[in-house]
C-alpha cells in the first residue's frame, strides 16, 4: 500500500512536469515561428524593393522615351533632373513637355518640385506666362499654383514687379486679390511694398525705446492706483454725504458734496491718464494718431482741473451745483469719448497679434520647406490656408475698426455730437470683438499645425527668426486713410451747414 | 511513514505552483516595455511663437479690462446725489 501511494506521488510529481515541458517547446515553437515569419518579411520587402526598382527603371525608361520628342538641347535639361522629377515633367502632354523645357535649367527646377496637379495646371499657361511665373521662388510659385486656372492666367499677365509683389501676399490676401479686375489689381499692388522682416515687431507702426516704454508703465501704474483710490474715496464721500442729508446737516452736505466733485475730478483725470500711458506704449498706433490723442487728452484734463478749481472754490450750494453741472456734462462726453481711446489701444494690440500671425504664415511655409527638403511630407496645406483666412479676417476688421475710429476721433475735434461718439465707440468695439474671435480661431488651428509638424519633424521650429518676405500697404497706414475719409467728412459736414 | 508522504505531496503541490509563478514572471516583466515603446503624444506645443500669440490675446483682454469705465460706474448717481443737495 504504502508503495502504492509513493508511486502516485511520484506519478502526480512527473506529471506536473509535463505542462512546463510543453509550455517551453511551445516557446521554442513560438521563436521559431517568429524567426520564419520575419525571414519571410525580409524576403517579401527584398521581393518589393526588387520590384519597385525594376519599376522605377522601367518608368525611367519610358519617361526617358517620351522626351525624345524634344529637341537635344531641351532634353538634356530634363534629363538632367533627380527621378521624381523627371517623373513628374514627362508625364506632361508633349505641348505642355516643349513649354517647360524652353525654360532656364532652374526654372525647370522649380517647376518641377511642383505637385502634378498644380505643374499641370501652370503648364497651360501661355509660354510667355509661364517664364514669368517660373521666375518666382518655388514656395511662391506653389502658393500661386493653389489659385485656379483663371485666375492664375489673370495674374501671370501682369509684369515681373507686379507678380513678384503679388506672389507676396499671404494666402487668403492672394486669393482675395485674383479676384479683382485687372486694373484694380494693379492699383491694390502698386500699393504694396515689400518688406523683409525676422519677427513681428519689425512691423510695428513706431519704434519706442525701453526707457520710454519703462516710463510709460511706471505712469500707467501710478495713475491706476491713484485712480482706485480716488475711486474708494468717492464711494467713502457719497456714503457721508446721505448721512449728512439725512441728519439735515447743511453744512456737513456741502462739504461732502464738494469732496465728492474734487475726487470725481480726480478719478477722471486719472482714467484719462491710465489710457495717456497706454497709448503711448502703443507701438502700433503711429506718431501722427498718438500725438493727437495724447493732445485731446491733455485738453480734456486742462478742462476737467478748471472745473475742479470751480468746485474747490465753490462756498455755496448754488456753485456747487454749478460745479457739478459741469462736471456732469464732461463726464457724459467722457464715458464716451475714453471708450474710442481705449479702442484705439486695443486695436493697436490686434494689428500686433495680426502682424504676428502674417509673419508665422511665412515661417511655416520655410519650415515646410525645410522638411520637403529633408524627405518629410508633412500635409498641413488646408490648415494652413484656414490660418491665413482667419488672420485676413482679422485684419480686415481691425483695420475697418481703426478708419472707424480715426474718422470720428478726427470728426469729434469738430462736432461730434455724443450719440455719434456712443455708436461709433459700439460698432469699433463690435469689430474689434469679431476681430479678436478670428485671431483665437486662428491660434487653435495654428496649434493643430504646430503638432502635425513637430510629430513629423521634430526639428521644425517655427519660432527661429528667419527672414521673411511681407507684402505692406503704404497707403493703409490706416490713419493715412482715414484721414481721407475724415477729409470726405469734414466736406459732407461743410456741406450740409 | 504516511506523515511523511503526505508531506512530500504538499511541497509538490507548493513547487509546482511556484514554477508555474516563475514563467508567469517574464510576461509581466514584459508589460512595461510595450508602454515604453508607445510612441509619445504631444499635449503641448510648448512653442514660443504659438504662445506668444496666446499671451497676447490675454493682454489684450486685460488691456480692455484695465481701461474700462467701469470702475466709474457709480458716477452718474452720486453726481445727481450732490445736484440735489
Amino acid at each position: 500500500m504504502k508503495k502504492t501511494i509513493a508511486f502516485v506521488i511520484i506519478a502526480i510529481f512527473l506529471f506536473s512536469l509535463a505542462p512546463l515541458a510543453f509550455a517551453e517547446e511551445g516557446s521554442k515553437d513560438d521563436t521559431r515561428t517568429e524567426i520564419k515569419t520575419k525571414e519571410e518579411i525580409k524576403s517579401d520587402v527584398l521581393k518589393t524593393r526588387t520590384e519597385i526598382r525594376a519599376k522605377a527603371e522601367e518608368r525611367k525608361k519610358d519617361n526617358l522615351e517620351r522626351i525624345k520628342v524634344l529637341r537635344e538641347e531641351h532634353r538634356a535639361k530634363i534629363e538632367a533632373l533627380d527621378s521624381e522629377k523627371l517623373d513628374r515633367v514627362s508625364n506632361l502632354g508633349n505641348e505642355r513637355l516643349q513649354k517647360i523645357a524652353e525654360l532656364d535649367k532652374r526654372q525647370i527646377e522649380r517647376l518641377a518640385a511642383l505637385n502634378i496637379k498644380n505643374l499641370e495646371k501652370i503648364a497651360e499657361l501661355k509660354k510667355e506666362r509661364l517664364e514669368r511665373i517660373s521666375k518666382l521662388s518655388e514656395e511662391k510659385i506653389e502658393r500661386m499654383a493653389e489659385l485656379d486656372k483663371d485666375n492664375l492666367e489673370k495674374v501671370s499677365d501682369l509684369n515681373d514687379t507686379e507678380i513678384e509683389k503679388f506672389s507676396t501676399l499671404n494666402r487668403a490676401e492672394l486669393k482675395a486679390m485674383a479676384k479683382l479686375d485687372k486694373e484694380r489689381m494693379k492699383a491694390e499692388l502698386k500699393a504694396l511694398k515689400v518688406v523683409k522682416v525676422k519677427k513681428a515687431e519689425d512691423l510695428d507702426r513706431r519704434e519706442i525705446s525701453t526707457a520710454m516704454l519703462a516710463q510709460a508703465r511706471e505712469k500707467f501704474d501710478k495713475a491706476e492706483d491713484e485712480f482706485h483710490e480716488a475711486t474708494e474715496q468717492l464711494t467713502d464721500e457719497r456714503q457721508k454725504l446721505k448721512e449728512a442729508r439725512d441728519k439735515k446737516d447743511e453744512k456737513a452736505s456741502l462739504e461732502h458734496a464738494k469732496n465728492y466733485l474734487l475726487k470725481t475730478a480726480d478719478a477722471l483725470i486719472k482714467h484719462l491718464e491710465k489710457i495717456k500711458a497706454k497709448v503711448q506704449e502703443s507701438k502700433n498706433i503711429p506718431d501722427d494718431r498718438e500725438a493727437k490723442i495724447t493732445a485731446e487728452i491733455d485738453a480734456q484734463i486742462v478742462e476737467i482741473n478748471a472745473i475742479k478749481a470751480d468746485a474747490q472754490a465753490a462756498t455755496t450750494k448754488e456753485q456747487i451745483k454749478e460745479a457739478a453741472k459741469k462736471l456732469r456734462e464732461k463726464w457724459n462726453r467722457l464715458k464716451h469719448l475714453t471708450r474710442l481711446f481705449a479702442e484705439r489701444v486695443v486695436s493697436a494690440r490686434v494689428e500686433g497679434l495680426v502682424n504676428q500671425g502674417i509673419v508665422l504664415e511665412k515661417r511655416l511655409d520655410n519650415v515646410l520647406a525645410e522638411a520637403k527638403e529633408k524627405g518629410i511630407e508633412v500635409n498641413v496645406s488646408a490648415e494652413i490656408s484656414q490660418f491665413s483666412v482667419k488672420i485676413a479676417a482679422a485684419k480686415d476688421k481691425y483695420t475697418q475698426a481703426q478708419a472707424k475710429l480715426s474718422a470720428v476721433l478726427d470728426l469729434k475735434a469738430g462736432d461730434a455730437t455724443n450719440e455719434q461718439i456712443k455708436a461709433a465707440a459700439d460698432e469699433v468695439n463690435t469689430l474689434l470683438k469679431e476681430a479678436r474671435d478670428a485671431v483665437k480661431e486662428a491660434h487653435g488651428i495654428l496649434k493643430t499645425i504646430v503638432k502635425k509638424l513637430k510629430e513629423a519633424d521634430s526639428e521644425a521650429d517655427i519660432s527661429a527668426e528667419v527672414e521673411v518676405e511681407v507684402a505692406q500697404d503704404t497707403s493703409a497706414s490706416t490713419d493715412g486713410a482715414e484721414t481721407d475719409e475724415t477729409t470726405e467728412s469734414s466736406t459732407e459736414a461743410a456741406a450740409s451747414t | 511513514m504516511k506523515k511523511i508522504l503526505l508531506s512530500m505531496l504538499v511541497l509538490i503541490i507548493i513547487s509546482v505552483a511556484a514554477c508555474q509563478q516563475a514563467a508567469k514572471e517574464p510576461v509581466m516583466e514584459k508589460k512595461p516595455d510595450v508602454m515604453e515603446k508607445a510612441p509619445a503624444t504631444i499635449t503641448a506645443t510648448g512653442d514660443t511663437a504659438v504662445d506668444a500669440v496666446g499671451n497676447g490675446l490675454n493682454n489684450v483682454d486685460s488691456v480692455e479690462k484695465d481701461l474700462s469705465t467701469d470702475g466709474l460706474s457709480g458716477l452718474d448717481a452720486g453726481l445727481d446725489d450732490v445736484q440735489k443737495i
